[in-house]
């Protein structure tokens, strides 16, 4: 029985005793689909809860984060009652809900302020115009809240040192240099009239708070980054937003702390049962180096083989190397020799003049395959045989056919001629 | 390509790739595990673990992919198998004696090769070169052509030995 047949005997009975089971496979892929399907249900399910869980951790932390901002923000702003406060409110054309909250600031500072300095510190006129250069207040002996109106205009002092006096709310008639009317009603002249126009800014330089005409905007913008702007839940306080003064880290450019680097290039060794690396002939036909790596390993009297050698890996072993040298001198005489090799004879003529140097080595590369190429490895010794040295004897290293790939010069002969 | 078609979600294309390398994948992992039952999971294992990752593979050659799935599966099987009992590899399974009845040849080939021989002889068999089982089995070149000649002596030794005495 030759190759042939054997080959084609495995495979017939392979196919022999192999059953056809396809059935099986084909149920596990259901199965396997429908797991796929409940996992990525599951998945998404998981996805929600772990959204869920960092929503509610990133309002654990911002919730916080606001209060205390908020807290911060209201202590610092507290009034110096010895200085001159006023509160001014916007004026122009106001909206319902802007009118309604300057309301509602307006009655809150008219209590506090009856609080501190007493009831008839305060009075709330029912209408007050400011144009002309006469500011007419009106006192009314039923005090009623003020009407709303577009162009509503006050101010409220909590000390009578301005030029413009406050109204006093009377119910009997006293020394007045007002005239009365029919019903009732005093009227005060004020001895100058207000001026606004300037004064938002005198407010803001000396450190009062301005209730600005338009709505602040929720973002500000600090160099790059973008914070928040934390405004006040709205209370019966005067609603006040400042930006954040906040400071800002500079984060260091990821590029430059964490260089990009080209990952070094490695390869897996590749090992076989036995745990010895082996690497390919295929690729080790050729190699040339000149110098041997200068490694401590390196023993002292390692041969460096020359260049324009050929180097064949030992079939069997991975760490052995072999060359084929040949060197004809003019003293030799002609011979012929015939080797038997497994398929064919070889017929080499002067045989005397090959020499067969294998080399063992040392790899210290992970790239078993390349080595030879790459040039990792470290010479450890070097033997030289005859022809019939390497391939006969007890333990043959090499077979004629492995020396005639490597490059041994022979004439093919069929068998038994 | 079929394995293009199976990545698609496509199973008449992992019948037809079934009906074409089984045998193969069967032998393998019959060579190693020397047992059927074993051999027949390695051979679900593997076309059901082609259809996960047929997605996944980017080369052109999908055969010598199957096969080296198939061997790591048998590998993993008689691993398993090692930390149960203590396997020896001669001693063939209860489940295969009575299946080995007209299979000669790959009964020479469990009772008189090692376990390397007999994987590198299987995977010629089935159309291999010796690059592609070099690459399957993690031997070099040389390794696979060296153990596959010293394989195919034994064996044909063997079959002319018997040849002659009969």
């Amino acid at each position: 029985m030759n190759e042939k047949n054997v080959l084609d005997q495995i495979k017939k009975e392979c196919k022999l005793i192999s059953v056809d089971n396809f059935e099986r496979i084909k149920k596990s892929v259901e199965l396997e689909n429908k797991q796929e399907k409940t996992e990525v249900i599951e998945m998404k399910k998981t996805g929600f809860s772990v959204a869920m869980n960092i929503a509610a951790a990133v309002t654990a932390i911002i919730i916080p984060v606001s209060v205390m901002v908020f807290v911060t923000k209201s202590t610092s702003l507290e009034p110096d009652p010895d200085n001159i406060r006023e509160i001014y409110v916007a004026t122009g054309s106001e909206t319902t809900s802007q009118s309604e909250k300057y309301s509602e600031a307006l009655n809150h500072e008219t209590n506090k302020i009856q609080n501190t300095y007493g009831s008839d510190a305060v009075s709330v006129p029912d209408t007050e115009s400011t144009e002309g250069t006469e500011a007419v207040t009106s006192a009314d002996s039923e005090a009623s809240e003020p009407e709303k109106t577009n162009t509503m205009t006050q101010i409220i002092t909590e000390k009578t040192t301005a030029p413009y006096t406050v109204t006093f709310e009377v119910t009997e008639s006293s020394t007045y240099s007002g005239t009365t009317d029919e019903t009732g009603k005093y009227t005060t002249k004020h001895s100058a009239v207000p001026d606004f126009s300037g004064r938002p800014n005198e407010f803001q330089s000396s450190g009062v708070t301005v209730l600005p005409s338009s709505p602040v905007s929720p973002e500000t913008t600090v160099a790059d980054m973008t914070y928040p702007v934390s405004t006040v839940p709205s209370t019966d306080s005067p609603v006040v937003t400042l930006p954040l003064m906040t400071s800002y880290v500079t984060k260091p450019c990821m590029t430059d702390r964490f260089p990009l680097e080209s990952a070094p290039q490695t390869t897996a060794c590749v090992t076989n049962q036995h745990d010895f690396p082996e690497c390919t002939t295929a690729e080790a036909v050729t190699t040339v180096y000149e110098t041997v790596p200068p490694y401590e390993m390196t023993p002292p009297s390692t041969t460096v083989p020359v260049s324009n050698k050929n180097l064949h890996i030992v079939p069997g072993y991975t760490d052995k190397l072999f060359s084929i040298q040949r060197t004809i001198s003019s003293s030799m005489i002609y011979s012929e020799k015939i080797y038997h090799g497994e398929d064919y004879d070889y017929k080499v003529v002067m045989p005397d003049s090959y020499v067969i140097h294998v080399y063992d080595v040392i790899i210290y590369s992970y790239d078993y395959f390349d080595y030879i190429n790459k040039g990792d490895y470290v010479l450890k010794s070097e033997t030289k045989y005859s022809i019939e040295e390497v391939i006969e004897g007890a333990s043959p290293l090499l077979t004629i056919e492995d020396l005639y790939n490597a490059g041994l010069k022979a004439e093919v002969l069929p068998k038994n001629q | 390509m079929l394995i293009k078609r199976i990545s698609g979600g496509e199973t008449e294309a992992l019948e037809l790739l079934y009906r074409e390398m089984k045998d193969c994948v069967f032998g393998l992992a019959l060579v190693y595990t020397k047992s059927y039952a074993d051999a027949d999971d390695v051979v679900h294992d593997t076309f059901l673990a082609v259809w996960k990752n047929a997605d996944t593979y980017t080369e052109v050659n999908p055969k010598s992919w199957i096969m080296t799935i198939a061997r790591n599966f048998s590998l993993k099987c008689i691993k398993r198998k090692n930390e149960i009992c203590e396997y020896d590899e001669n001693i063939l399974s209860d489940d295969f004696s009575d299946k080995l009845a007209n299979v000669d040849m790959i009964n020479k080939m469990l009772e008189n090769l090692g376990e390397k021989e007999r994987e590198i002889v299987m995977l010629y068999s089935h159309g291999f070169s010796h690059s592609e089982i070099a690459k399957i089995t993690g031997s070099t070149y040389a390794t696979v052509r060296w153990k596959y000649r010293n394989a195919i002596k034994k064996l044909t030794r063997l079959f002319g030995d018997e040849s002659e005495n009969e």
